[in-house]
């Protein structure tokens, strides 16, 4: 399983006099059980392009390939692309709209023409695979609490088996524990199903805490592709286009400038705890070695 | 003087089925006393329901309370003729950048609120110029809204409720839906408005960043204010904090971490200044 873009560019009303470029140039391949971050300042071009991700929208140049097969051609199964790429919308709470939870989940593979069993036994799968309690199968999906429902929505797309999840900003508005476990859950997910996630999110933490590679947009162009400890080194290019580096990045560049050998590399809160006592040790040792 | 006075509030959500019979109620706030002065910046922290944005409707009367009293510059939500008068105080600005803005353009979409209560159009102007300008979005004066990035938009929404003259303004989790550039200009907006024009600000947020320069923190649960203090008081709680689904700044989680593994740390660091300072100490 692989999926491919090589060369894509993307004009909105490309017949008109209007027409904006939204995408330039984008090679990209997203590999099997891969969790990828793809963050990129508001207008950067990330939502133009996780619609390409499934043949929401079509190239204006260039191709999107699934398994070696354009996505665009005359007779690929553009239905099965879809069930095969994943993608829960920001808010998918708002998309909610059936009688208890449980039929809300099994919409998606009923409508794929399963039969009865396997709508049910994959809607159960999906919904263990959230974490979401079964007591609360039949329940209406609107006397839910937001973190609840966002879990629904998202076993709704796992009810299709896709094999690549896409999910945009899927912690917005969520208190900080809810964000953790909605994650956690995420990376839990992944690491049982062997699915590649694509993480789209404003939370440069977040990204940090989870994903193995980070793909920058801006001005609908790739500007880094890279693991997260190379893409939060170019700390001041990120700022340029209107993002930043995790909090920890910042307080160890400050340590290194006061003269502490921490490794600026580090972006999680833990990763940075190890380096800063690692270069307290080294740095009592030199003192003492002088005195 | 204290611009916000709630006394014993609570209030309860009714559920009610098909016929309109009460089904059952949620009590959304429950027995919440706490006063606000005058030029104060609070920070109201609680995880998915804990009660914060209820709590905050009532501050500019969206929501009246079921038992208490909530006085909004002296005056008394409960009475009706007051209604005008406590929007007019205080102003409230919402998550969603996109369903709060109604003008085909920016300065007629500000002077929407001023022109609702009868200000004369030269005195509208002035108003209108000088809101945009405190959130830095006069350049913008003649754009379209639709046009502008989030945080813009939430910086017009802000400016909309500035140019009513409010003496207090509650912002329910502005930056919810914005990146790291709009998040952090509208914070700066809001810490000026308290810096310079005085107004009283309320912030609700999920992120714990933007509270560390409050003047005191609130924080809530089922309900109920389950602390309070200033951002070092309250932040210095991590475990607490965790156990009411919150978090704290990262400076302060990596600080804790560090304190964990045998750093003589104090506890409630709030700056990276700071935390380079104390480790500078423990040499």
């Amino acid at each position: 399983m692989s999926l491919k873009l090589e060369h894509v560019s993307y004009m909105y009303g490309s017949d008109t006099t209007l027409a904006v470029r939204a995408l330039c140039d984008i090679n990209l391949e997203i590999p099997d059980g891969q969790f990828v971050g793809l963050i990129g300042h508001t207008g950067s071009g990330k939502s133009t392009l996780v619609q390409h991700l499934n043949g929401l929208l079509a190239p204006t140049q260039g191709t999107v390939t699934y398994n070696g097969r354009d996505i665009w051609g005359k007779d690929f199964p553009k239905k099965e692309l879809r069930s095969k790429v994943g993608l829960v919308f920001q808010y998918p709470e708002h998309q909610l709209f059936e009688v208890d939870v449980f039929s809300d989940v099994c919409f998606g593979p009923k409508n794929l023409g399963l039969p009865k069993e396997e709508v049910e036994a994959r809607a159960m799968r999906a919904l263990k695979l959230v974490g979401f309690p079964e007591e609360y199968y039949k329940q209406s999906p609107f006397e839910l609490s937001g973190g609840q429902k966002r879990r629904v929505a998202i076993a709704g797309v796992l009810a299709m088996q896709p094999e690549i999840l896409v999910l945009d900003e899927p912690t917005a508005g969520l208190d900080p524990r809810g964000r953790d476990e909605i994650l956690g859950q995420i990376a839990h997910l992944k690491e049982e199903t062997g699915i590649s996630v694509v993480l789209v999110s404003h939370s440069m933490e977040d990204v940090a805490n989870y994903v193995e590679r980070i793909i920058v947009m801006s001005g609908g162009r790739i500007l880094f592709d890279d693991a997260p400890r190379k893409v939060f080194g170019h700390v001041r290019e990120l700022e340029e286009v209107g993002l930043a580096a995790p909090c920890v990045t910042y307080i160890l560049h400050r340590l290194r400038e006061k003269g502490y050998l921490v490794d600026t590399g580090a972006t999680t809160v833990l990763e940075a705890r190890d380096t800063i006592l690692e270069a307290l040790r080294k740095k009592r040792g030199e003192e003492r070695h002088r005195c | 003087m204290n611009i916000i006075e709630t006394a014993h509030v609570s209030y309860d959500y009714i559920r009610h089925d098909e016929e309109g019979n009460v089904e059952g109620c949620t009590r959304a706030v429950s027995d919440v006393s706490l006063s606000v002065r005058q030029g104060e910046f609070i920070a109201i922290l609680g995880h998915n329901g804990s009660g914060k944005s209820t709590l905050a409707k009532h501050i500019n009367a969206l929501l009246l309370p079921t038992e208490g009293t909530v006085f909004v510059d002296g005056k008394d939500t409960g009475q009706e003729e007051n209604i005008w008068e406590v929007r007019q105080s205080a102003g409230m600005v919402f998550q969603n950048p996109d369903n709060q803005i109604i003008g085909q353009v920016v300065e007629e979409d500000v002077g929407f609120g001023p022109e609702n209560m009868g200000i004369p159009t030269k005195e509208i102007w002035e108003r209108v110029e000088e809101s945009l300008r405190a959130v830095g979005m006069y350049a913008y004066r003649k754009h379209s809204p639709n046009k502008l990035s989030g945080g813009q938009k939430q910086r017009v929404s802000i400016a909309g409720v500035l140019a009513m003259h409010p003496k207090c303004i509650v912002l329910d989790e502005p930056t919810a839906m914005l990146d790291p550039n709009g998040r952090k200009d509208v914070i700066r907006a809001a810490r000026a408005l308290n810096d310079v024009e005085k107004v009283t600000v309320i912030l609700i947020t999920h992120y714990m960043e933007e509270v560390i320069y409050a003047d005191r923190v609130f924080v809530m649960d089922g309900g109920k204010v389950a602390m309070q203090g200033s951002p070092r008081e309250v932040f210095s709680q991590v475990d607490r904090l965790k156990q009411l689904r919150l978090d704290v700044p990262q400076v302060t989680l990596l600080a804790h971490e560090l304190q964990k593994s045998g750093l003589p740390l104090p506890d409630g660091i709030l700056t990276v200044d700071e935390l380079t300072e104390e480790l500078g100490k423990c040499l």
